[in-house]
């Protein structure tokens, strides 16, 4: 390119420096959320592989007695296996007044296990009498070398020493088993400890074999070879996908390298829209120069470059504080998730292929958004472009006329306003595009935290209904159901059994949990796709998402297998229930007793009276002989909308990105409208209509296709977060989209709030019309 | 406002009966300057310049490029303020209005014709006069197409502006300026963009305003053949009147040729 024609670039640009730092701004919006996520994405995975690694995550666990005696098997297959034999016991904690579902795992005495180490935080490994204390736990009660934890053994409660504290792979995020993904350290903690000490609280812990492949290269032979060594031995056996802190986390890694694709194609898609519309309305008011400058022999291959290069100028405006940008926001994102979880892996690497791509995508969008003008302006004739008089374009009612004829008899200046949206149709779809998009942003963030908050709402409002949960030591549920009862604070109370099973249809099977309830429980409701059902008196509603895992239809016969005992039970299935957070069965606790032979409730739920003092209610309970712990719903349905907290900050900074996104877009379109019609616009304040009347009706034309955009923004919006919501689910989870009747109000008025600010601008120039200089000079 | 005086400013509507009565210039320029840039680049556009035009005249502005012709056209009109001296419209100094003021101005008594329509497309004959009538007053349609009629537009009134002449546009434009029945029709090189017969009919048009509607019509044009069919011919040069004529037997707009 020339000096000149650098020159006029360069030139061209500051003249319409706004216009030119809005289309810069979106495309540097799009480069940083795509950085963001992208190195988050990889940053996350990247700091979970090599914690993973490190601290040995166990490729596969066999569960079951005699697990232990194939280690020496497994330790000659190949991939180079580390095998760590230990044990697990179910037990009641205590911290302080608060009584909690304890896991002790066994680990070497005061030594790192081969397999599944631990990563001290504070203080050291465990020796007798003393306890790790995993870190989240330890966090929540804040608990500190040297203090005391107790423990409910066979004989009563003991007393162990913190030795440290810990961080475990097994538990980055605190599960306690599949089908429980979701706990609270209120509820549920995990101590290791010797293995000895594990003996000493329970009669009979889980025997695991824990193995690990050194050569990763080998490790699904490896696994491939331990599940048929298991297989033969009866053994159940978890690959890490069935693992409960893999599975979640790999699932949230996975939503964010999704977020990661099709955040910035939303706005780079946007930067097109904005770069083709501020390009288009420079070449159209450039006709009578383009003409001038090929009726003297220039190429149409160096003007097209030209014109090209207004787009590389846009995006390399944009490239660039989007690059910075989106490395300090990944950073922070990478920090408030990994905080959020309380993991001190945070790792963040500046990955140069993520920059060049970013770079690159932005770039290749504003030259592709560059491209139609510039070709335009290539093709353009000369005869055309030097005609002194341009088009005045071919007016035509509107659709909108056309269907509505009373349209037709409103004042002309509203005519004018209704028709002007279609004038440049092009033009006002892509606006319309710009608002949808931006809108759909905001609906997708909204509509996922609405979703949670919903979710979180109806499991422990609606379909659970309990205050609290007592879980007891065997064959005490019905003394603390007694003594529960007796409590001033307890408006009712009744039994219930939680039990690990296993559900086989043929050669399927899933591993949850049976809740077994009274038929005529009052602590939770089954809901279904009609309405509610009641808990039959025989047969297992089971979790809709069983319905395709297990293949079962209603009446077919399912065979449920009790973890602990082994014993079988078929029963048929009485039906579905539509429940957001689990996948579970539930059954009839009196038919349970009956099948069984003997009492099966493993605790207590109760409701409190309204006004009662819950804290001390708790503390009443948990000190009850039996109570192994007490979990209160509302501490565990706070714990999960902290967990997902994050996505209220990201909703606000989305909200952001897309107003500012929309702003742009609009505050373009409407630069480019109000320059391209500045002859008629200023003969009509010529001919005496005030300025306020001009702004008025120009607000109104924008306002027309912000209204347009807006429905078509909810629709797509909606349509995207509810198929998102879908990529989300697992076995678990089984939400769909519940979005807030306020949320697309809010959203859509964000958006309308934004066009507002956007025309601001816009509409002061108006204000300032050199009437003079228009009327005379007919600029475009 | 022109209609709505403020305190500090003229009731012109009132000064305007007033002096249509009194038989006072429809337009009076006294000592009229105006100025653009500042220091070395500094523009002398206008310079001392004295008028009076008298209600119903045909007034044609003649002069080279550059010589003031639309820079005064534009002061008289209220698009542009003066840098000194004073411009009187019916008796009243309209140099000292105010933005809002000089709005109500052109709204009430001030039609513009300009050489390229300047009509919105995506609106009708009809449309674009009615958008006009509207800002003066009720039954704007009835009213748009009696001056549609009157500049014998009345069969196109429904067409849209790409669907009309060069000449149909410039008589729809002058519908436009006609339509609020301003005392004063300021015409900007009307015939510019015309062959010679287009021209002539809007010539003949804006002629027989003057004479049937007793508008005062000033146009502005380098084509001195124009200055055969005026009451009144003034040469610009360099921003100052060098030369007045009065015409006492103007020629008819049909009989024109360039």
């Amino acid at each position: 390119m020339s000096r000149v024609f650098r020159a006029k670039l360069r030139r061209d640009v500051w003249r319409q420096r706004w216009q030119f730092t809005a289309v810069a701004l979106v495309i540097a919006l799009g480069v940083c959320v795509f950085v963001a996520a992208f190195d988050a994405y990889r940053n996350l995975a990247g700091s979970f592989d090599r914690a993973y690694a490190e601290q040995r995550l166990p490729d596969v666990v066999i569960t079951g007695p005699g697990a232990s005696a194939l280690a020496g098997d497994v330790a000659a297959l190949p991939g180079h296996p580390v095998t760590q034999v230990r044990h697990e016991a179910e037990t009641g904690l205590r911290i302080g007044d608060r009584t909690l579902l304890g896991r002790v795992v066994g680990v070497p005495d005061g030594a790192q296990p081969a397999v599944a180490r631990l990563a001290l935080r504070s203080g050291r490994l465990p020796g007798p009498g003393e306890v790790l204390v995993e870190q989240h736990l330890a966090d929540h009660f804040h608990l500190r070398v040297g203090q005391k934890v107790g423990l409910l053994g066979p004989y009563g409660w003991q007393d162990f020493t913190v030795s440290g504290t810990g961080l475990s792979t097994e538990y980055f995020w605190p599960a306690r088993s599949a089908q429980e993904v979701m706990t609270t350290p209120d509820y549920f903690g995990v101590l290791f400890a010797p293995e000895t000490t594990v003996s000493s609280v329970s009669t009979a812990p889980v025997e695991q074999l824990a193995v690990y492949a050194e050569d990763r290269g080998a490790a699904a032979n490896l696994v491939a070879g331990t599940q048929n060594l298991a297989a033969a031995r009866g053994l159940p056996s978890a690959v890490r996908a069935d693992q409960p802190s893999f599975h979640a986390l790999d699932e949230d890694v996975k939503s964010i390298g999704t977020f990661a694709t099709l955040l910035p194609c939303l706005f780079l898609a946007a930067a097109v829209v904005g770069t083709y519309v501020l390009l288009s309305r420079l070449v159209a008011a450039q006709r009578a120069v383009i003409g001038t400058l090929t009726a003297n022999g220039l190429s149409p291959h160096t003007l097209r470059r030209h014109y090209l290069g207004y787009g590389l100028v846009a995006g390399a405006a944009g490239v660039v504080p989007g690059l910075v940008g989106g490395y300090f926001f990944g950073d922070w994102f990478t920090t408030q998730y990994t905080s959020a979880l309380g993991l001190p892996l945070h790792v963040t690497e500046l990955h140069p292929w993520t920059l060049v791509i970013g770079a690159g995508a932005a770039l290749t969008a504003a030259s592709l958004a560059a491209w139609a003008p510039a070709r335009a302006a290539a093709r353009t004739s000369p005869a055309e472009a030097m005609s002194t008089a341009p088009p005045s374009g071919s007016g035509r009612f509107s659709l909108v006329e056309r269907a509505i004829p009373p349209l037709r008899r409103i004042r002309a200046r509203w005519r004018m306003v209704v028709r002007s949206t279609t004038r440049n149709r092009k033009r006002s779809i892509l606006t319309v595009s710009g608002v949808a998009v931006s809108l759909t942003l905001v609906l997708v963030f909204a509509g996922l935290r609405d979703t949670v908050s919903s979710v979180v709402d109806r499991q422990f409002g609606t379909i659970q209904r309990q205050s609290a949960e007592v879980s007891t030591t065997p064959g005490r549920a019905a003394s603390v159901l007694a003594e529960v009862r007796t409590d001033p604070a307890v408006r009712a109370a009744e039994p219930y059994a939680r039990l690990d099973v296993s559900l086989t249809n043929g050669n399927r099977r899933f591993d949850t949990l049976l809740m077994a309830l009274p038929t005529d429980t009052t602590m939770h409701q089954f809901p279904t796709s009609h309405g509610t059902a009641q808990l039959p008196a025989r047969g297992v509603l089971l979790s809709r998402g069983l319905k395709d895992t297990l293949r079962l239809n209603p009446a077919d016969p399912v065979t449920i297998t009790f973890a602990e005992t082994g014993r079988s039970l078929t029963e048929p299935v009485a039906g579905y229930v539509d429940e957001p957070m689990s996948a579970v069965a539930y059954m009839s606790l009196e038919h349970l007793d009956q099948s069984l032979g003997e009492p099966s409730a493993t605790g207590v739920l109760l409701q409190l009276r309204p006004g009662a003092d819950r804290d001390a209610a708790r503390q009443r309970i948990s000190v009850l002989p039996g109570v192994q712990a007490y979990l209160d719903t509302k501490a565990l349905a706070s714990a999960m909308r902290d967990a997902f907290s994050l996505y209220d900050t990201l909703v606000g900074i989305m909200l952001l990105f897309a107003a500012a996104m929309a702003a742009a877009m609009l505050f373009n379109a409407m630069s480019a409208n109000v320059a391209e019609r500045a002859v008629e616009l200023g003969t009509l304040r010529a001919a005496g209509m005030a300025p306020g009347m001009l702004a008025r009706l120009i607000a109104a034309e924008n306002l027309v296709l912000v209204a347009i955009g807006i429905p078509v923004g909810l629709a797509t919006g909606t349509l995207l977060a509810r198929w998102l919501m879908a990529t989300y689910q697992t076995q678990g989870y089984h939400w769909s989209l519940q979005m807030q009747t306020r949320t697309p109000v809010l959203a859509a008025l964000g958006i309308l709030v934004a066009a507002l600010v956007a025309q601001t601008p816009v509409l002061r120039t108006l204000r300032r019309i050199d009437i003079a200089r228009i009327v005379r000079e007919r600029s475009l | 406002m022109w209609s709505r005086a403020r305190n500090d400013e003229p009731d012109l509507a009132a000064v305007a009966e007033e002096a249509a009565k009194s038989g006072r210039p429809a337009v009076r320029l006294e000592s009229l300057g105006k100025t653009y840039g500042s220091g070395a680049s500094t523009v002398h556009a206008l310079k001392n310049v004295r008028l009076e035009v008298w209600p119903g005249e045909f007034v044609v502005l003649l002069g080279p490029s550059g010589s003031g012709k639309t820079t005064l056209l534009n002061l008289v009109g209220g698009i542009e303020r003066p840098s000194s001296g004073r411009i009187e419209v019916a008796g009243a100094d309209i140099a000292a209005l105010s933005e809002s003021a000089r709005t109500d101005y052109r709204r009430t008594r001030v039609g513009f014709v300009f050489q390229f329509f300047n009509l919105v497309p995506s609106l009708t004959a009809l449309e674009n006069v009615e958008i006009i009538a509207e800002l003066t007053g009720p039954n704007a349609r009835a009213r748009s197409r009696a001056a549609l009629a009157g500049v014998g537009m009345a069969e196109a009134a429904d067409r849209f502006p790409g669907q009309l002449s060069g000449g149909q546009q410039q008589r729809v434009a002058i519908a436009r300026a006609i339509v609020k029945e301003p005392p004063l029709l300021l015409c900007d090189e009307p015939t510019g963009s015309l062959d010679l017969n287009t021209g002539r009919q809007v010539l003949g048009v804006l002629r027989a305003l003057a004479r049937e509607g007793h508008h005062t019509v000033i146009v502005v044009t380098h084509n001195s053949a124009i200055a055969d069919m005026a009451d009144h011919v003034v040469w610009l040069h360099s921003g100052a009147v060098s030369r007045e004529q009065k015409v006492d037997s103007p020629v008819e707009a049909a009989d024109l040729w360039w």
